[in-house]
């Protein structure tokens, strides 16, 4: 029975990475906590969930993707922008005022209630590996969200524009110096990390098989956040390992303890962790910036 | 006239950093601009490289005002400003640092030219896969230098190269300076250290409280007796 836990802690960790790291290369990038993404990206699902009757499911997903890409282009562009150099209180206000704007645009087109999810790209079944059973669909989600990973770990090592927003992520006027048009390649990242954000939370709709308009907060910001806290956050490395432990925490915590009282245990948890060790497992090393 | 400045007024809100600024640079020489903390040198720099828009005045560069244009443009157009501090990025190693350097250019001889800059300071070469916020100061600033020729500029802008690095060396640094003048590159050296400045400069301003206060060739500067007075400690 254990094994079976480990096995849905990897895949929920996985899909909880994804959301980590869109989170992460954006928090990267300015420093700035994003309470929005979660809510943001929530519409980009609402877009696919829209478009699935309709057309292929692959379309509906980069479309979805688009809209989360766009909408935080723009949000970027005039909620954060405007306040780059007003400390860390303003920004975070706005944000949080971004993520009602963005639900209640959620309420007013899709409605409030819970409706049942199912990209249609998944063969629902399970696999028997020595009496551990995987199901598929499992097995399909931690590998999309390895693959993405790895892509943009490689691509944020080697190649130009990846290491040109690292550059940012150390000193954006120092990134300026280097000829990096700095204010483009932010608002890009804030769309990337929008569009990863999309294909997490729709993965984490076909995990559960539900979407509603609460998905991008609860589920979305605060889990990516409390990943990338537990992890270190700013760190891609931190990120994913951070959100294996929470999807460690939640599995066993519903396994062993509760699964009712659960976000309380984990929150519980975490807390006692921060404590302890506020900086995370894997921080960046912010220490040596100069 | 490679970089014309022509009244030049730069503020900090209110606060008025630069009043009326005039100079000149000559391509292929190596103008210094000297002056005590907190005169405007670094101000001055900024501006130069777009990071800090001036309230008025005209920046112009290789016959081109520039005044408006934001930092990657003037990077691409040849200006190159190797900051105070050093700043170099620190979680990047040695390698990545200098590839950054050359973020604008499009030809395919950068590994080349990063090869060059390694003959030149092999402590860099040695160190290549390090972490760049581990090298020593002195490092740390032939790195910079290094990454700001990286871009192959026109103009390369130093501000305070010798800070915080032992005597020996600011020796070394000026050196290096120096033959990176005479490869031909023209130069703007902003310092505090007036006399090692003045030492290799073609043409000298003096910079006090927001003002130039006087202009001369090198030479003149380090003989003259006011200067001597208020900026060589003689």
């Amino acid at each position: 029975m254990f094994l079976q836990h480990l096995i849905n802690a990897l895949s929920v960790g996985a899909v909880y990475a994804l959301l980590a790291i869109g989170y992460n290369m954006v928090y990267g990038v300015l420093e700035k906590l994003n309470f929005a993404h979660g809510d943001v990206y929530a519409v980009g699902c609402f877009v696919t969930f829209s478009l699935l009757g309709g057309m292929n499911p692959i379309l509906a997903i980069l479309i979805g993707c688009c809209v989360g890409f766009i909408l935080n282009v723009g949000v970027e562009r005039f909620a954060y922008r405007p306040l780059r150099n007003s400390g860390r209180v303003a920004p975070t206000i706005s944000a949080v005022g971004i993520a009602y704007i963005m639900r209640n645009v959620i309420q007013l087109i899709w409605g409030a209630e819970t409706f049942s999810f199912d990209l249609g790209i998944f063969k629902a079944g399970s696999i028997d590996v020595g009496g551990v059973v995987i199901g598929t669909l499992q097995i399909y989600l931690f590998i999309i969200a390895v693959a993405l990973m790895v892509i943009i770990s490689l691509a944020l090592k080697y190649t130009k524009w990846g290491q040109g927003i690292i550059c940012i992520s150390q000193n954006i006027e120092t990134a300026a110096l280097m000829g990096i048009p700095v204010n483009r390649v932010i608002a890009i990242v804030y769309g990337l990390g929008a569009a990863l954000g999309v294909i997490g939370g729709l993965l984490f709709c076909q995990y559960y098989q539900f979407i509603f308009m609460g998905i991008g907060f609860a589920y979305g910001t605060m889990k990516a956040w409390m990943a990338s806290i537990w992890g270190g956050i700013g760190s891609l490395k931190g990120a994913i390992v951070g959100a294996m432990v929470l999807g460690l925490a939640e599995t066993m915590v519903s396994a062993y303890i509760s699964s009712t009282y659960r976000d309380a245990f984990v929150w519980a948890i975490f807390i006692a962790f921060i404590i302890i060790r506020p900086q995370g497992m894997f921080p960046a090393q912010g220490a040596e910036k100069i | 006239m490679l970089l014309e400045v022509e009244n030049l007024v730069v503020k900090y809100g209110e606060i008025t950093a630069l009043s009326n600024i005039s100079l000149q640079a000559e391509e292929g020489q190596l103008t210094t601009l000297i002056g005590s903390n907190g005169a405007g040198k670094t101000t001055l720099l900024k501006a130069l490289s777009g990071l800090h828009k001036p309230a008025s005045g005209r920046i112009i560069f290789n016959g081109k005002d520039i005044t408006n244009c934001s930092t990657d443009q003037i990077v691409h157009l040849g200006i190159s400003h190797c900051p105070e501090g050093r700043r170099v990025f620190p979680r990047q190693t040695v390698h990545e640092n200098l590839r950054m350097g050359a973020f604008v250019r499009k030809d395919k001889d950068v590994e080349k030219d990063i090869e060059k800059y390694y003959r030149w300071f092999p402590r860099l070469e040695e160190r290549r896969n390090q972490k760049a916020g581990l090298l020593s100061g002195g490092e740390q600033q032939m790195l910079a230098i290094s990454r700001a020729l990286m871009s192959k500029p026109k103009l390369l802008l130093l501000d305070e190269p010798s800070m915080g690095l032992a005597p020996l060396v600011v020796e070394e640094v000026f050196k290096i300076i120096d033959e990176v003048h005479a490869e031909g590159t023209t130069i703007f050296l902003v310092e505090q250290n007036a006399r090692q400045a003045l030492k290799i400069a073609d043409t000298g301003y003096i910079l006090e409280v927001g003002e130039i206060i006087g202009h001369d060739s090198a030479e003149a500067l380090l003989n003259s007796e006011d200067v001597k007075k208020a900026y060589l400690g003689a």
